[in-house]
Order: structure tokens, then C-alpha cells, then sequence
């Protein structure tokens, strides 16, 4: 169940129990098992605020253990509860001891037993204390004691604390009194939010193969937010959509079992294709789709072998590839299916021959069709393909109907690498010729292409390997291209195919390759790991939605995605979409922006005197620079060069050495490097690649699936403020489905940055430290219509803002930034 | 549960036996598989019921929880006749797992299988209460609605399990089998056909899709849904006649040949295909091969009339008529036997002169078809006994039903002519010659009778037919000579002679008999001529060539007295003598008056 409370777990972290101490959260439970919660002012344990706490023991108490206790004041004991027959205990943590709850001036003359210790105690609930309102409290009915000065908080805090419940049935029914006991509240509503993003978690996590039970615990949750917002339609959303998938699982499972009672094989395989995601709950059921492959196996070899008997080898070798399909490596089945297929195209052949047309050897039209494709056969020889196609095409025109074409165009194939394409118009020439020295040659030509074909994929098998493990995206997308193009059924092909076309966004080929690989693997032999990561892969690449850009508006320099008008933020690259000119601050450091054509080249930044050094180097950059910022006094300090990527024009890399002048843009690389933490993509240089959501080139989706989150971004500071350059930042970037940054982990330092969006705007920054819940920098952006005004933020208890002014224009004139009591001035390009 | 019987099935089976298993090959497999679940299938598949249960019991002591075994033993049971055993053994399992939804619905089919409606309806219905659309349930409520002739409920059944089964063979070949019991074919064959693409070697299914083609003349697809090429298929005597009739009708005969062949290959013996097969040969006059094909469906069949009756037709061989008399004995004489075969052992006999058994055969001729030819049968056979009466009556009754036949009135104007009736003989004759003027019989036997009556227009008549006889057809010997004898008739002695002369000439050895006449008519004209000698020659052939002609004897007697031959004289006089001839009392009187010009005599 932990796992279900991870998120609101982070809610203890955001009120300590320290800070809590003007009153109580009071929790109680009627006899039909319902919780409710009440605020009040103050709680008297035998109408005293002070008690003493008896560590649970066994056995007898002595007076004088009693007579020792210390007394504390009540608020300070933390979390009180029923232990469940009445008595007040205080719980110490999760495994640990609990302390029973004595009035402050119990005692015992003579030892008495521990369970009875310290019998029924008078529970006071003080409303008010000034207005002396005040309600006893009988101890049956208490459920628990929370000390702080907002009760929703407490118990919220309270709900997340899954070890002070005796079970999962009383944490829910304390969450639903706590949604009944606050309604509207503030923590309410983040009750509700935290319970919408479990769902929401929950829901993804099973469909991305996790526990059936999981799902099954996380419908008390659906049921839960049900019951406590009935009209919230998104939670109404999600728990259908629980619902749904419990449904749909629970009556799989029926239909798959009764289909394997009842032998119906085929089908319980074919049912089972949208049930295979969720099949790692289920062992038996993959045991049963074990038996399914082989008894699908034997059923189509049985109707190969009658449609033999039928004497009918066209649909017999149908069927033995069928079977052949469920069980590869079956040498019996293979060998029914040669002699099938052998059959077949005898039968074929002898019905054919008779109606073809051939030429007299002597005739004009034999001689020059000679001439054609002994010319083709040498030219394949020669590797001119070319020639070889121009001559299979006039050996054509003088006998389209001859099966020596289609050997020479087969052979023509081969030369050219699309071995097992050669294979079909092979088996095409068999049908069609009957006679054995025909067929002789038919034979020959097949035995070569297959060895080669052996050859071939054995040595393009083990140069994908070795790609695969140097994470080369672009390298392998080539190899895997021609690889498949020798033979576009082979499983490792097709499954690597399909995984690379994905990650460089060649959707169509994607989609065909893991398409076909799943049919194809849906066998003996198939892996079903890599069968789930392609169902993954495909279903991902298929649910993936063209970026929505906008037809105005003016493209970013650092993503190269146009935005519209009134966006200042790049939601990709969180880049300002303003040029800037220079920022400065009085007149002692200058960081001048230099562009082309659109594009950021340089940051110069000059410091007028020694100092300057210093306050640059204390800009507002709490989370260290990262690694490969340059914090340190030097010539280039504050200098930074920004390199392109080719063609499509976004932001590559940044660096703080300069750019050869005539040095050519690079080609975006897909070459991801495992070495270190975070993964990265690498360009030729080795430098790590900037590589946002849009990125036209690599799909960070698809490659997260794989490798990890992997979307790259850079700024000049750890908070993405678009004035102040104080180092290269590289951030590991999360997106929402709308592709608009969600989060993003600075490299090498404690700073996890989160982005709130309306729309394409983005209207908040938080950077969290590790396993901090409460971000420690919070930036929020304010708007004026199509206008940014200002920006206020938060860091460490110190505030900072930034303005902006307009011309009467409205035309952006300069930005005022309040950072730590200094103002810089930026200024935008004229 | 489930994967526990899994692991056991890996841990049981060799490599080979299972990948033989999966292959389809369970003979091959079965003695690889030492055990399992797959063991016991294999035995299933080939009827092997005994071994399957062995095998299926001593894996369920390894994996008694394992459904599919449980359902596949109770299966095995039932097949070996003891369904009650495969009842008892599904009910106690279900007692011991009640959360195996599945077995109800085993339950329930064999439930159904055996005849107990009621129970199976229950156990379906535990199964549909949980899940409404669980398809093996609803396949089973249908099949169970067939057995109980509701085949529209049946239908509805089956279209349910066809949402999730849309490929299924027992959903199909249901639906198609309700729609037969509609009496739809139409509807039937779809279904049928799809089920049979899945199931190729179903011959039960095969031959219920052949049955509805046959009924709506589809022979091509009859074609496609039988030859099947399965024992069963072999071995089924009316799926043979429905393929075969199917390539009749396409004029298919080298497919219908090779059909039979095989067939006989795998069942040989399939009566059927063996007679179809020797028809085919007979009718492709290839004889040896279709006599052998008709021996052995004889010999596998010994009631088998239509064959022995083509085996009579077929007899050759110096026992030729002695083994058509034996095979069209059997065949007339078998229980379903054919007037046809009874007609030809008629023939046959009076062919032989057996004109009792021909007779008696031809009286259990019943059919009305052949009342022509028994009737006329009997004319021939009242002929050969010299029943002109008789003949003379059926004569006339076959031809008052048919004018035109040549045969009866060939023998009309025979049998008249014997009864002395020359106009009836003659008027027979000549419509008999105007059928068949080529006729050398009829038109000699027509001027026959002309020339032996008196009335001189009838000569000419006679001269006329054979004038035209050997001007138009044939100039053979007897044509001249009755040509001659009708010359003579009619008082014209050179023609007479010339004509006789020409047929003489033409007459080939060995001479027979019946030519006798015209030795002597010729060597009368000699003797008129006074020519003796001559005369002498040809009355001595004359007599050779009959010595039981009087006429001759006597005219050659009195040649000889006119050329003074005492001693063939007396021979002459002799053989009248041992002939007690009334000529004899002539020549004497000849020779007493010792004249030397003796009366000729003419026949």
C-alpha cells in the first residue's frame, strides 16, 4: 500500500510537527465504524491539558513506574489514537512503540495490569475557551488527536501517515470523513488533487504493466473520491476509467479460460492481443497462452496435413505457414511446408505451362530476349544494376510471360541486397516452370540467396548489437534500414526496426515494423518482454499527436517552434521569446547578446571592475551551477556560444569556448550516452545535445520508454530566468502531453524545477530540493493581456521581481530586474 | 493450477515428441510422449480411447487439478462407451473446484451428448448466469437445441458464441446444420463451406455441405466439399456415388477416373467406385481392365445384377456363351434383378436352342418396356418349333404395333410362304424390300415366290427386281441365276440361258446345296437342245449337290437312258428306289416303252 502514498506523504514534509500548536484536530468515530473530524481549541485528557506517557507494556504496572513519568504538555505529544479498546495512545512512528496516554495525575497504589492501566479516562473537548464552551467526550468514541493550528492541515498531514491506521478500511474511512468534516477547505482540495493524481498514477502504472492487485487497491481510492466529490467529473473520469479497465480485465480472464476449456485456441490468441499488456499479474493465463501457441500450432498442422490429404497444396502450404508462424523452430512443420509448397508449384507450374507463350529460340524476338538477360545476368555480375534492370525490362517487352525474368530479376534483387525479396519472385518462378533443368536453376539461385541471406543478417545482427550498445540512434536507423530491406520479416529487424524508426520519429515505419513484429512474434519463440516494450513503443508512437504550432506568431531562436503572440516562454526549451540586447547593472557588469538572423550566437559579458566578479558570481543561483558552467574568475568568464543544429536550426549546444568561425552547423545526432547520470544525447563532439519535446529528429517520448527520461534543455541559471547568464545549465526535461515542460532536473545539482502553464503561457516556476515538497524558489509570471508585466519570486526567504516596460506603443522597452537588492536593466533588440 | 500442469508437461515430454505432437504428427509422437497430458490427446485423436484414458488418468495424479484433463478424460470415457463414468468423474471435480466455471460447461455438453436435456440446460445456465456470453456455453445451448429440434433457438445460440467465435468450426457447421434441419440449403451451404475450410478433413461435415450442392445441382462445389481423401470418405459408398455423379456432370471423366482409383487405394472395397470405375474403362472400350474392375465388385459384391449383366455383354473367350449365360443367370435371377438381364438370357438360350429355358426366362419378363421384344422373342422361337400358327399370329401382332419392322416381316413372308400363302408371303416381301431394298435375302426370296406361282405378271415382276438387284447392287451368282430361271419362266431361252450361264460361272465352291435347282433347270434347257452331254454334266451336279432330289435323279436317269448309260441309269433308278420317289414308277414306264427320248422333268 506505500506506494499509493508517496505522494501524499510529501505533505508531512510541508507541515513539521513543530509548527503546529494553537489547537487540535479531534477525530472521532461513531458506532457504525463513520470518522469525522472537529477543530478545537483545546482537549483535556481528565480535565487536565498535561499528560504523562506510560511506554505499552505487558504484563503488571508498578506504582513506582508511574510515580516516574514525566509530565508533557498534551499538544506536544504529536499523534493521538483509540489503540482500539478505549485507551488514549501516542504514536511514536512507523514499527516503533506506542506510549499510553495518562492524566497527568494518575497514579497507582498497588500494581496493576497493563491493559487496565489507566482505565476509562473523561475526554474533554474545549470548543472555545473563552466563551467556556466545552462537550465531554466518551472514549469509545474518540479516534484520534491532532495537534496544530489549521486542523484540515493536521489531518491531511494525518491521512498521509498510512502506519497510524490499523487498516487500509479505516485510513479511507477517515479520508471520507475528512472530505465530509472540511468541505471547500484548502487542504481539500489538495486532498482532492492528491487523490487525483494517485488515480491518475495508479491508472498509468497498470497500464504500463503494473500489478492487477495494485489496480484492484487503487478502486477503494475511486470509490473513495466517488463518495467524496460526487460531482467532480475529471475524478468521475478516472474512477470510470478503473472501472473500465477492472471490467475489462476480470472478463478477459473468464473468456481466455473458458476459451482454453474449450479448446478454441486461435481465438483465445487473438483475444488475447489487447490482453497482453496486462498479463504479468497473470502467470497462469501466460502459461495458457503458452499452450494456446502450441495447440494453435498443432491445429494448423493438422489442417495442413488434410488439406494435403485433399491433394490441395496451395491452402496446405497456407496452413503449414501458419503453423510455422506459431512454432519457427518446428523441423517437422518446416518440412511439410517444403513439401507443400514444392507441390503446390509443381501443380501450379503444370497448369501454367501449358498456357505460356514461348519464343523460338531462332525466332528475332528469342534471340534478342536472349541477348537481354544473358546482358542482365552479366551486369548483375558487374554490380551494374542499373544496366541489369534496363535489360530485364527489354528481355520483358519481347516475352513478359517468361519465367527466366523473374529468375534474373530475382537475381538482381539479391545483388542488390533485398535478399528475402528475391525469395517470393523465386517462388513465383517455381510456379511457373515445370521442366527439371528449369527448375534446377530455380534452385540454385535460392540455395545462394539463402545462404547469403544467413550470412548477411548473421553480420548485420551483430552490428545492430554493438550500435545498440553504443546507444547510436542515427547509426542504427541506417543499418536497421538496410537490414531490413534484405529481409523485412525478421523478428530482431522488424522488433529493432520498429523501436529506432519510433525514437527518430518516422511514425509510419514505427508502426509497420512493431505491427508486423507482434504478428509475427506471436509465437513459440517470441521474447515477451520485447513483445511488451513493442506493444509500448507502438501504442506510444500511435497515441502521438503532430505539435500543435501555431500558423502565427514568430519562431523561438532555441526550439525553432513558432509561438504566438502573448507567449514569452518557450514551453519546449523554457527559452524567453523576446531577443535580448544586454543586461547590465550599473554600468559594472554588461552581458551583451549577440544575434544572426534570428539566432543567439554569443553572450559577452564585460565587468568593469573586480567586484563585478564577485556580484556575477553571486547571482541568483542557489542550486550550484552545474559541471559545466564556469563559475570560477577567468578570461571567458560569463562568455557562452550557442551552436546550431543544421538544417532544422535549433539550439544544439552551448558552450563557453568559442565556435570555430567557419566551422560547419552539425547534423543533430541520436547517440545516447549511458555512461554517466543523467543519460544524454551526444553530438559529434561529445558535447551533450540539447533535445526538446518538438525535436524534429528524435522523439523523446519514444526514447524515454527506452533509455529514460532523456529531454535535454539549457539555460543560463538554475530557474530559468532569461536575463541572468551565470553558467551553461543542463536540465533533463519531463513534458506533459501537450508538450509544454512539466519538470526538469538540473544535472549535478539538488534542483528539480516545475512549470505551471495556462494555455502556451507559463505562469509558475518552483525548484524543489531532494524530497522536499515545499520549493524553496517560486517565480510567478503575471500577464496583461497579450503583455508579460512582472515576475515576482521567492528564493530561501528572499524575494526578487522583474518588470517590464512598455512603450505607448506597447512595444517592450526594458525589463527591471530586483534580484537580491541589485537592479539589472535588460534591454530588448531595438 | 494451470502452470503447475504446464511444468509437468515440459518435464514429461521429450523435445521431439512434443514438437512431433505440435506438428500434427501423433503417431509419430506418441512414442516420444513417455506421459502427459499430450499423450492422452494423442490417443484421443486417434480413437484410441482405452489408451487415452490410461494416459490422462496418470497425469491427473501429477496434476488432479488440471481442467483440461479432467474435461479431455471424461471425454475419453464417453467415447468408450461409458458417458456415465465421464458424468460421475465432471461432477466430482466440479464439486471439488465449484469456482471452474468451465466445467459446467463440459458438463453440460456431455450432458447434452447422451440425451439428458434437462441437466445440461442447468449446467449451461450456471455458466450464463455469470457470464452471459460466455461462448462455449452458448455453442453448447445451441447443439443441445438441435438435438431437441428447435433449430431456430439453435441459430440464435450460435450467432451469440459467433461474436466472440467468428472462426470457429462447431459455430459454423451448428449454424449451417440448423438451417439444414430448416430445410434451407441455401442458408446451410455458407456456413458449411466456411466450417469445412477449417475442418478439411471432416468428412461428416464434407458429405452434410455435398448433400446440399447435390440438391441444388452444384457440382463444382460438390466436388470441392467431398474428396476429402480420408478413410471415412473411402469407405462411404454414397459419398462415392454423389462425387462421382458430380463429375458425370461435369464431364469430368479423368477426375472421375482418378477419383476411383484413389479411393480404391485406401478402401478397396468400395463397391461403387470398382463399377464406376469398370464403366468408365468399358465405356473407354479399354475391355480387359473393365472386365477385371467388374469381376471384382461382382466378387465383393455377388447380388450385384446390373454387373453381371454387362459381364454377359462382355464374355468372349471359346466359353464366351457359356459365362454370358452364367452372369445373365445372376443377374436374371437375383432379387433386383432387370428385365434386360432377363431378355438378353432369353436370347442367349434360344441363341443356344434352349427354347424352354428361353421361354420360361422370358415369362417373368414383366416389364411392359420389353414386351415387344419377348413377343417377338416367342415369333422366333414358334419359327424354330414350326409353329406356324403361332408365328403367323405374332407376326401379325407385332407388326400391327410396328409396320415398319424389316425383321417381322422378313419372317412373316417367310412363315407365309411356308403356310402356303404366296400373296401374304408376298406382300410381306415386298414391304420388307421397300425398307431395305439392298436386301439380297428378301428380294430373292421375292422373286422366289413369284417365279414358283403361276401368273406370268409376277415373272416379269421378278425379272424386274433382280434386273435391278444386280444392275444397282450386287452381281453375284444367285442373282443371275434366279434371273435366268425367271428369263426361263417367261419363255425367253437365250436370256434364260445367258443369265443362267453368268451365275454358273460366278458360283465358287463349295457349292451349296440350294443350288441344285439351277443346275438341273439349266441342264433341262441343255436336253431341249438335245445337247445330252451337257446336260448329263450339270444334272450330275445337280444330284451331287442334293441327292435327295428326286427330280434331278429322275431327269439325270433319263439323260442317261438317252445316252445309252445302263449303268448310271440303273444307279439313278436305284436311288428313286431307296427313295420310294413316285418318279420311279415314270422312269420305269420310260424305260418300258424303251423310248429313246425320255420325258424330262422339271422341278
Amino acid at each position: 500500500m506505500r506506494r499509493y502514498f508517496i505522494c501524499l506523504g510529501f505533505l508531512a514534509a510541508m507541515f513539521p510537527a513543530s509548527a503546529w500548536a494553537q489547537g487540535y484536530a479531534v477525530g472521532t468515530r461513531s458506532q457504525d465504524g463513520k470518522i469525522s473530524f472537529q477543530a478545537v481549541e483545546d482537549f483535556q485528557v481528565n480535565g487536565r491539558g498535561k499528560v504523562k506517557l506510560l511506554p505499552e507494556a505487558k504484563g503488571d504496572i508498578d506504582p513506582n513506574t508511574i510515580k516516574r513519568l514525566q509530565k508533557i504538555e498534551l499538544r506536544q505529544a504529536g499523534i493521538i489514537r483509540n489503540d482500539g479498546t478505549g485507551r488514549l495512545v501516542k504514536l511514536n512512528g512507523k514499527g516503533m512503540s506506542r506510549d499510553v496516554v495518562l492524566p497527568e495525575d494518575f497514579s497507582l497504589k498497588a500494581p496493576a495490569k497493563a491493559a487496565e492501566v489507566p482505565g476509562r479516562l473523561p475526554l474533554t473537548l474545549v470548543h472555545s475557551k473563552k466563551a467556556k464552551q466545552s462537550d465531554t467526550l466518551a472514549p469509545e468514541l474518540f479516534f484520534v488527536l491532532l495537534p496544530g493550528a489549521s486542523a484540515d492541515e493536521a489531518v491531511l498531514q494525518f491521512l498521509s501517515t498510512e502506519w497510524a491506521f490499523s487498516s487500509l478500511d479505516e485510513q479511507l474511512a477517515a479520508m471520507q470523513g475528512f472530505v465530509e468534516s472540511f468541505p471547500g477547505s484548502p487542504s481539500t482540495e489538495e486532498f482532492r488533487n492528491l487523490l487525483q493524481q494517485r488515480l491518475t498514477t495508479g491508472l498509468n502504472a497498470f497500464e504500463d504493466g503494473g500489478a492487477f492487485k495494485d489496480l484492484l487497491l487503487l478502486k477503494r481510492f475511486d470509490e473513495l473520491g466517488r463518495k467524496g466529490f460526487p460531482k467532480d467529473v475529471p475524478l468521475k473520469t478516472l474512477a470510470d476509467r478503473i472501472d473500465a479497465r477492472i471490467i475489462f480485465v476480470n472478463d478477459k480472464l473468464k473468456l481466455l479460460n473458458s476459451l482454453a476449456l474449450m479448446g478454441a485456441w486461435d481465438t483465445f490468441l487473438d483475444q488475447y492481443l489487447d490482453f497482453e499488456r496486462y498479463q504479468s499479474s497473470f502467470p497462469n493465463i501466460v502459461d495458457l497462452r503458452h499452450e494456446a501457441l502450441e495447440e494453435s500450432t498443432r491445429v494448423h498442422a493438422h489442417r495442413a496435413r488434410a488439406w494435403a490429404l485433399r491433394e490441395d497444396h496451395e491452402m496446405a502450404s497456407r496452413e503449414a505457414e501458419s503453423a510455422k508462424i506459431r512454432d519457427p523452430q518446428n523441423k517437422e512443420i518446416e518440412q511439410v511446408l517444403e513439401e507443400e509448397k514444392l507441390k503446390a508449384s509443381r501443380v501450379a507450374a503444370g497448369a501454367s505451362a501449358k498456357a505460356r507463350a514461348s519464343l523460338a529460340k531462332d525466332s528475332e524476338q528469342g534471340v534478342r530476349f536472349d541477348r537481354a538477360l544473358y546482358n542482365a545476368e552479366r551486369a548483375i555480375q558487374d554490380k551494374d544494376y542499373k544496366k541489369a534492370e534496363e535489360e530485364i525490362q527489354n528481355a520483358q517487352r519481347e516475352n513478359p510471360d517468361a519465367p527466366a525474368v523473374l529468375l534474373t530479376r530475382a537475381k538482381l534483387l539479391a545483388g542488390r541486397g533485398q535478399l528475402a525479396d528475391a525469395l517470393p519472385l523465386l517462388d513465383r518462378y517455381d510456379r511457373l516452370v515445370s521442366e527439371t533443368a528449369e527448375r534446377t536453376k530455380g534452385g540454385d539461385a535460392r540455395n545462394e540467396i539463402l545462404y547469403n541471406l544467413r550470412k548477411s543478417k548473421e553480420e548485420s545482427k551483430k552490428e545492430i548489437d554493438a550500435l545498440m550498445k553504443t546507444g547510436d540512434y542515427s547509426k542504427m536507423g541506417e543499418v536497421l534500414k538496410a537490414a531490413l530491406k534484405m529481409d523485412p520479416n525478421d523478428l530482431d529487424f522488424l522488433f529493432e526496426g520498429g523501436l529506432v524508426a519510433g525514437v527518430l520519429r518516422d511514425t509510419a515505419a514505427a508502426q509497420q515494423y512493431l505491427t508486423k513484429y507482434l504478428e509475427r512474434s506471436n509465437s513459440l519463440e517470441g521474447d515477451l518482454k520485447k513483445r511488451d516494450q513493442a506493444w509500448r513503443i507502438r501504442d506510444a508512437v500511435s497515441g502521438l499527436k503532430a505539435r500543435q504550432e501555431s500558423s502565427e506568431g514568430s519562431k523561438n531562436w532555441f526550439s525553432g517552434r513558432k509561438l504566438p503572440e502573448g507567449v514569452f516562454y518557450c514551453p519546449e526549451s523554457l527559452a524567453f521569446q523576446v531577443p535580448i540586447d544586454s543586461v547590465s547593472i550599473n554600468k559594472v557588469i554588461s552581458m551583451n547578446f549577440s544575434w544572426n538572423k534570428g539566432r543567439l550566437e554569443q553572450i559577452q559579458t564585460s565587468f568593469d571592475d573586480p567586484k563585478a566578479g564577485r556580484i556575477y558570481r553571486v547571482l541568483p543561483t542557489p542550486g550550484a551551477a552545474a559541471a559545466e558552467g564556469d563559475s570560477g574568475l577567468s578570461s571567458d568568464l560569463g562568455k557562452f556560444y550557442f551552436k546550431y543544429a543544421a538544417g532544422p536550426g535549433f539550439l544544439l549546444s552551448v558552450q563557453t569556448s568559442p565556435i570555430a568561425k567557419n566551422a560547419e552547423a552539425r547534423e543533430f545526432r541520436a547517440r545516447v550516452d549511458r555512461r554517466g547520470t543523467p543519460i544524454r544525447l551526444l553530438d559529434d563532439d561529445n558535447q551533450p545535445e540539447a533535445v526538446l519535446s518538438g525535436n524534429p529528429i528524435v522523439d523523446i517520448r519514444v526514447l524515454k520508454l527506452l533509455e529514460g527520461s532523456i529531454g535535454t534543455t539549457i539555460a543560463g541559471n538554475s530557474f530559468f530566468n532569461p536575463f541572468l547568464w551565470d553558467g551553461v545549465h543542463y536540465f533533463t526535461v519531463d513534458y506533459d502531453e501537450a508538450g509544454r515542460a512539466e519538470s526538469a532536473q538540473e544535472w549535478n545539482a539538488d534542483n528539480l524545477v516545475r512549470f505551471k502553464w495556462e494555455g502556451q503561457r507559463l505562469t509558475e516556476i518552483q525548484a524543489f530540493r531532494k524530497g522536499t515538497a515545499s520549493p524553496y524558489y517560486r517565480r510567478t509570471i503575471s500577464y496583461s493581456g497579450p503583455m508579460i508585466v512582472g515576475e515576482d519570486y521567492s528564493v530561501n526567504g528572499k524575494t526578487g521581481k522583474i518588470r517590464y516596460s512598455y512603450s505607448p506603443a506597447k512595444k517592450l522597452q526594458d525589463i527591471k530586474i530586483d534580484n537580491d537588492g541589485k537592479e539589472w536593466i535588460a534591454r530588448p533588440r531595438p | 493450477m494451470i502452470s503447475i500442469s504446464v511444468f509437468l508437461f515440459f518435464v514429461a515430454q521429450t523435445p521431439d515428441g512434443a514438437a512431433l505432437y505440435r506438428s500434427a504428427n501423433c503417431p509419430g509422437a506418441i512414442p516420444e510422449l513417455k506421459s502427459g497430458l499430450l499423450l492422452g490427446r494423442c490417443y484421443f485423436e486417434l480413437r484410441q480411447y482405452g489408451k487415452a484414458i490410461e494416459a490422462l488418468t496418470n497425469y491427473r495424479k501429477a496434476s488432479p487439478a488440471d481442467p483440461e484433463a479432467v474435461i479431455l478424460l471424461a471425454a475419453s470415457q464417453e467415447r468408450d462407451g461409458h458417458g456415465d463414468a465421464g458424468i460421475a468423474l465432471l461432477e466430482s471435480f466440479l464439486k471439488q473446484n465449484p469456482d471452474q466455471i468451465g466445467i459446467h460447461t463440459a458438463l453440460a455438453d456431455l450432458y447434452s451428448r447422451l440425451g439428458q436435456g434437462p441437466p445440461a440446460m442447468e449446467h449451461y445456465h450456471a455458466v450464463t448466469a455469470t457470464q452471459a456470453d460466455d461462448p462455449g456455453a452458448r455453442l453448447g445451448l445451441g447443439w443441445l437445441a438441435l438435438r431437441e429440434q428447435r433449430p431456430k433457438e439453435a441459430i440464435d445460440e450460435f450467432e451469440r458464441a459467433k461474436r466472440i467465435l467468428p472462426n470457429d468450426v462447431r459455430v459454423l457447421s451448428g449454424i449451417g446444420t440448423a438451417y439444414i434441419r430448416l430445410g434451407d440449403c441455401e442458408k446451410a451451404s455458407g456456413p458449411l463451406r466456411a466450417a469445412l475450410d477449417l475442418a478439411p478433413d471432416d468428412f461428416n461435415l464434407a458429405k452434410a455441405l455435398a448433400t446440399c450442392y447435390q440438391e441444388g445441382k452444384k457440382w463444382n462445389e460438390l466436388l470441392g466439399a467431398l474428396r476429402t481423401g480420408t478413410p471415412e470418405e473411402a469407405a462411404d459408398e454414397s459419398a462415392s456415388a454423389m462425387v462421382i455423379k458430380a463429375f458425370q456432370a461435369t464431364s469430368n471423366a479423368a477426375g472421375e477416373e482418378a477419383y476411383c482409383r484413389r479411393v480404391i487405394v485406401s478402401s478397396p472395397a468400395n463397391v461403387t467406385v470398382h463399377t464406376d470405375l469398370a464403366d468408365l474403362l468399358y465405356a473407354s472400350k479399354r475391355m480387359p481392365e473393365a472386365r477385371s474392375e467388374y469381376l471384382t465388385a461382382v466378387k465383393l459384391r455377388p447380388d450385384y445384377p446390373r454387373v453381371h449383366e454387362r459381364l454377359g455383354d462382355m464374355a468372349e473367350g471359346p466359353d464366351r456363351a457359356k459365362e454370358a449365360r452364367a452372369q445373365y443367370e445372376a443377374a436374371a435371377n437375383s432379387r433386383t434383378g432387370t428385365d434386360s438381364a432377363r431378355m438378353k438370357l432369353a436370347q442367349l438360350t434360344f441363341s443356344e436352342g434352349d427354347f424352354k429355358s428361353a421361354k420360361s426366362v422370358a415369362a417373368r419378363i414383366t416389364d411392359p418396356t420389353f414386351d415387344h421384344e419377348k413377343k417377338f422373342l416367342r415369333l422366333q422361337i414358334d419359327v424354330s418349333e414350326q409353329n406356324w400358327n403361332e408365328a403367323a399370329t405374332l407376326a401379325n401382332e407385332l407388326l400391327a404395333g410396328d409396320k415398319q419392322n424389316l425383321t417381322v416381316l422378313k419372317i412373316a413372308g417367310k412363315v407365309a410362304k411356308i403356310q402356303d400363302r404366296s400373296p401374304d408371303a408376298a406382300g410381306f416381301m415386298e414391304q420388307a424390300l421397300a425398307l431395305d431394298p439392298s436386301s439380297k435375302d428378301v428380294r430373292y426370296d421375292l422373286a422366289s415366290i413369284y417365279l414358283n406361282s403361276e401368273d406370268p405378271d409376277r415373272f416379269a415382276r421378278a425379272k424386274d427386281l433382280l434386273n435391278e438387284f444386280l444392275n444397282k447392287y450386287e452381281q453375284d451368282a444367285m442373282g443371275y441365276l434366279l434371273l435366268g430361271k425367271a428369263y426361263k419362266q417367261l419363255k425367253d431361252p437365250n436370256n434364260a440361258k445367258l443369265n443362267f450361264r453368268l451365275g454358273l460361272d460366278r458360283v465358287k465352291p463349295p457349292v451349296k446345296e440350294d443350288l441344285s435347282w439351277a443346275y438341273n433347270s439349266y441342264a433341262l434347257m441343255l436336253w431341249d437342245e438335245n445337247d445330252f452331254d451337257n446336260a448329263y454334266v450339270y444334272l450330275t451336279q445337280a444330284v451331287q449337290l442334293n441327292p435327295r432330289d428326286d427330280y434331278s435323279i429322275y431327269n439325270l436317269a433319263l439323260t442317261c437312258l438317252q445316252l445309252g448309260k445302263s449303268d448310271e441309269l440303273n444307279a439313278a433308278r436305284a436311288k428313286l428306289v431307296a427313295m420310294n420317289s413316285p418318279k420311279l414308277a415314270d422312269l420305269d414306264k420310260d424305260i418300258e416303252a424303251n423310248k429313246p427320248k425320255a420325258r424330262k422333268k422339271d422341278k
